[in-house]
């Protein structure tokens, strides 16, 4: 695999090998393609009309998903144009911390008042920077229950096994989250 | 000891990331892309609807099979007769003008019964249908604004 820089130091990509493309890239071309979004409503019916959400019709689905993955990219964007200390600061309010309740813990993911229809995953290395493992679109509680997000995090595990043997310590699981 | 910092700037590699190109175009074609997408969202439903294949479609619009994967993607800025062509194809309506012939209608109307209702009473209805329209001729009436009647 192979690390992509998104801008400075402060926000860093995996690309993997079977991939052409790296995964921050991938996300937003993903989370903007209405083909892609079609099909993986469309996969995905039930979920969307289990009630995390409330009930809602794959159309309704692929528009929200591109409404709100361009103000996140928005704000990515006004970040890459920031001076570093203050690009920091909001990387950081961005970005919070992935943890077990998380994964497992259906009435956490419930319970809390930010909820994020689109999720980017990343590994926090220093207080400053961010590799960016994947991305993809939160239909369930938790991480653990469906496809998509599980392999979401084989790859933050992944690649948290890959810098840790390259000497890189004191790496954290973080999540960026938008409201919807 | 190396810091995390020091051993991470060794890893980078010189691969540029696409996506400062593509969030570019995003944001200074966001609104026809915007169109582009839910007029592909309409097309994708309709194609699932009824069982027609890319491949299928392409055949029967003449087109490339590459061009219709990118207008169903929704970032094809497409033209007034590819939009017929979907629609005639497919039987649907992808987008739609904001009518004038309900305001020119209600002109017609008007100068016709006119002289027949109270001036202060019909002048309130029109001017909340039409703003800014001459009561002078007919003739007149035939240059309206269609963006402010719609």
């Amino acid at each position: 695999m192979e690390i992509v820089r998104i801008f400075g130091d402060n926000l860093l990509s995996i690309k993997y090998e079977t991939s052409e493309d790296d995964e921050f890239y991938k996300a937003f071309s993903n989370w903007t393609d209405a083909e892609f979004l079609e099909n993986f409503f469309e996969k995905h019916k039930s979920d969307l009309q289990s009630g995390h959400w409330g009930s809602i019709t794959v159309e309704k689905a692929v528009l929200k998903t591109s409404k709100v993955a361009l103000r996140l990219e928005k704000t990515f964007r006004k970040l890459e144009k920031a001076k570093e200390t203050g690009r920091i600061k909001i990387l950081q309010s961005l970005f919070v911390p992935l943890n077990d309740t998380h994964i497992h813990n259906e009435e956490f993911s419930k319970s809390k008042v930010r909820r994020s229809w689109i999720r980017l995953y990343g590994l926090r290395i220093d207080a400053s920077s961010y590799i960016i493992t994947g991305g993809t679109i939160k239909l369930t509680a938790t991480m653990n229950e469906r496809e998509h997000t599980n392999i979401e995090l084989k790859k933050l595990n992944e690649v948290k096994g890959f810098l840790l043997s390259q000497g890189i310590c004191d790496i954290e699981g973080v999540t960026a989250e938008i409201d919807n | 000891m190396s810091s995390n910092r020091d051993i991470l700037s060794k890893l980078i590699s010189d691969h540029k990331s696409k996506w400062h190109i593509e969030a570019a175009q995003r944001e200074a074609n966001k609104e026809w892309l915007d169109k582009s997408f839910k007029i592909a969202i309409k097309i994708l439903r309709e194609l699932r609807l009824q069982s027609i294949s890319q491949k299928e479609l392409s055949e029967r619009m003449e087109v490339s099979p590459q061009y219709i994967n990118k207008v169903i993607k929704g970032k094809e800025n497409l033209s007034l007769e590819t939009i017929s062509k979907f629609e005639d194809i497919l039987g649907i309506s992808l987008i739609s003008i904001p009518s004038f012939e309900s305001s020119m209608e209600l002109d017609i109307d008007f100068a016709m019964t006119f002289s027949k209702v109270d001036r202060n009473k019909s002048n309130s209805i029109v001017k909340s249908k039409i703003p800014e329209v001459s009561f002078c001729n007919y003739s007149d009436k035939h240059s309206i604004d269609t963006e402010k009647t719609g």
